[in-house]
């Protein structure tokens, strides 16, 4: 009975009572091992510094020949010390500073913003808890419709996309055919660095040998010609 | 009066049995069957277009069994006919391409198009940015990033004229346009002249030189008479929009293979299709437009449709 925290311990262990101070150590320890588990739960998160989303929800490459989708196509959230966290775990106890963006000196250490003017991660998240997305009225959004998100800036892709040609489809030619998926914004495009680095970086495959193109550069110096 | 006689019977003997021999030579081939790609019935098969149904089951029937003969493989050798009300038309954005040469390798395998010698029905210029001159184009840039700065990429493949001028220059009527605008070869029917080749505008058709060779583990076992069943040595081939697949609803090969959606593919009848808002909103181009052969694979570039599409009605409208 020294410490209220300690009753519970000390009340199971009441029948030895000759041995009660090492039966409330060990309660204790109990005690303090159980608010230390509690507190890592709550607070774990903060501490451990959360893994680079990139590639996350990639999806695998779909068809022969096309290239891996980039970024951010999954379920938002972060496995973080085996748990599945979603964004206001930390959040509803960090609240974003004043300043946007803040220094960012142990999470979110990953995240490069390079897409035109926007620099704030309130433009685009909304807070507190950043769970949603937010139109520009501050209207909360969920990340599955980050479509009607992008449009609101990106008008001129609107007609485009609203017909199938920003971007691949995949499926048949036609709707009759079976369901035509065409790809959602974030599939190819990582919102923070839009400019498709997967694709402006990308290796040719090998070129012609054909009769019809003529050779190669490479066997043409050695001919001679 | 004997020795003449003599000689003049041992000079006839001897042509006799040349003949007989050099007749025996031209004709062994028919014997050997799939291996060297003659055989009686293909020899005395009727044209494609003039096959009765019976007939054209037993001529698939007979490729099927060569198939399996040559490279091991059982293939399903299909007919599809034209879709009916259905007109096939290409669009490619030229801003979006970046030159990667998917297409042109996801088309060699689909189509079952030789190797080596290597055969491909799409060839990808990169050209000087601003410049529609062919002549200035590479076909052969290897860099380690694409694209280049100042330079942008044009694939070129069978154009599936309307008025295609290779169809007109063939002597046998081995090629033909269907009623869904592909222009398609009877590889059985072409006689190798290559007539088509010298008339086609935009170097879309290819020779098989050599017996074309395909690694019997990379074949591709779904195959079309009309389309990308195994060809021989002696006979032109080229793009037919992949209608194996397209006339069973699939996109082009060399659609599904491009990465950045640059490639679109459809029917151009169907008004609130992908092609018609193409044609009707884009700054569409074809290759060639003085040679009135009426190309079927359209051009545009850019993402401008917020000044195309019609504008909402504004204060200084109505």
């Amino acid at each position: 009975m020294r410490t209220a925290k300690c009753n519970v311990g000390a009340a199971t262990d009441s029948r030895a009572s000759g041995a009660a101070l090492p039966g409330d150590w060990r309660a204790c320890l109990f005690g303090a091992g159980f608010l230390g588990l509690a507190a890592w739960f709550v607070w774990g998160p903060n501490l451990a510094v959360i893994p680079d989303l990139r590639g996350a929800g990639a999806t695998e490459p779909v068809l022969l020949g096309s290239l891996p989708r980039s970024v951010l196509a999954g379920p938002q959230g972060a496995k973080v010390n085996g748990f599945l966290r979603s964004c206001s775990d930390c959040h509803r106890l960090f609240r974003p500073r004043a300043a946007d963006p803040a220094p960012l000196r142990l999470q979110h250490q990953s995240v490069v913003v390079e897409h035109g003017d926007i620099v704030a991660c309130r433009a685009c998240h909304l807070e507190p808890g950043y769970d949603l997305l937010r139109l520009k009225d501050g209207t909360p959004l969920p990340y599955s419709e980050s479509l009607r998100h992008c449009l609101e800036c990106h008008e001129e892709v609107r007609g485009d996309f609203e017909h199938g040609l920003h971007g691949r489809a995949d499926g048949g030619w036609d709707a009759r055919f079976g369901a035509v998926r065409h790809l959602g914004c974030l599939e190819c495009h990582d919102p923070h660095v839009p400019r498709l680095p997967v694709m402006d970086e990308v290796r040719p495959l090998p070129g012609p040998r054909t009769l019809r193109m003529g050779e190669p550069r490479a066997a043409r110096a050695e001919g001679g010609r | 009066m004997s020795a003449p006689s003599r000689r003049a019977f041992l000079r006839g003997a001897l042509g006799g049995a040349g003949g007989l021999a050099a007749a025996a030579a031209s004709l062994a081939p028919l014997g050997k069957g799939a291996a060297t790609g003659f055989s009686l019935e293909r020899l005395l098969q009727p044209h494609y277009l003039r096959m009765t149904p019976e007939e054209l089951k037993q001529v698939l029937a007979r490729v099927e069994a060569e198939v399996l003969e040559r490279h091991g493989v059982r293939a399903e050798v299909n007919d599809h006919k034209a879709l009916p009300g259905v007109e096939f038309a290409f669009a490619l954005d030229i801003d979006k391409c970046v030159g990667c040469r998917r297409c042109v390798h996801a088309c060699a395998a689909e189509n079952n198009a030789s190797r080596d010698p290597e055969i491909q029905y799409i060839r990808v210029l990169e050209l000087p940015e601003g410049s529609l001159d062919l002549a200035q184009g590479d076909h052969h840039y290897e860099h380690e990033r694409l694209p280049r700065a100042g330079r942008y990429y044009l694939p070129i493949q069978c154009q599936q004229c309307a008025d295609p001028p290779c169809v007109s220059a063939c002597p046998v009527g081995a090629t033909w346009q269907e009623p869904d605008g592909v222009v398609v070869i009877d590889y059985d029917w072409c006689i190798g002249c290559r007539l088509c080749m010298a008339a086609c505008p935009y170097w879309a058709r290819r020779f098989n030189f050599a017996p074309p060779a395909v690694p019997s583990s990379a074949l591709n076992a779904r195959m079309d008479y009309l389309a990308n069943r195994p060809r021989s040595a002696g006979v032109v081939e080229k793009c037919h929009f992949c209608l194996h697949r397209t006339r069973a609803g699939l996109q082009p090969a060399c659609v599904e293979a491009c990465p950045n959606g640059a490639r679109k593919f459809g029917d151009v009848l169907d008004e609130g299709g992908e092609l018609a808002w193409i044609l009707a909103h884009k700054r569409v181009f074809v290759l060639k437009p003085e040679l009135g052969t009426l190309p079927r694979f359209y051009y545009y570039a850019g993402e401008d449709s917020a000044r195309a599409s019609p504008a909402a009605p504004g204060p200084d409208r109505e």
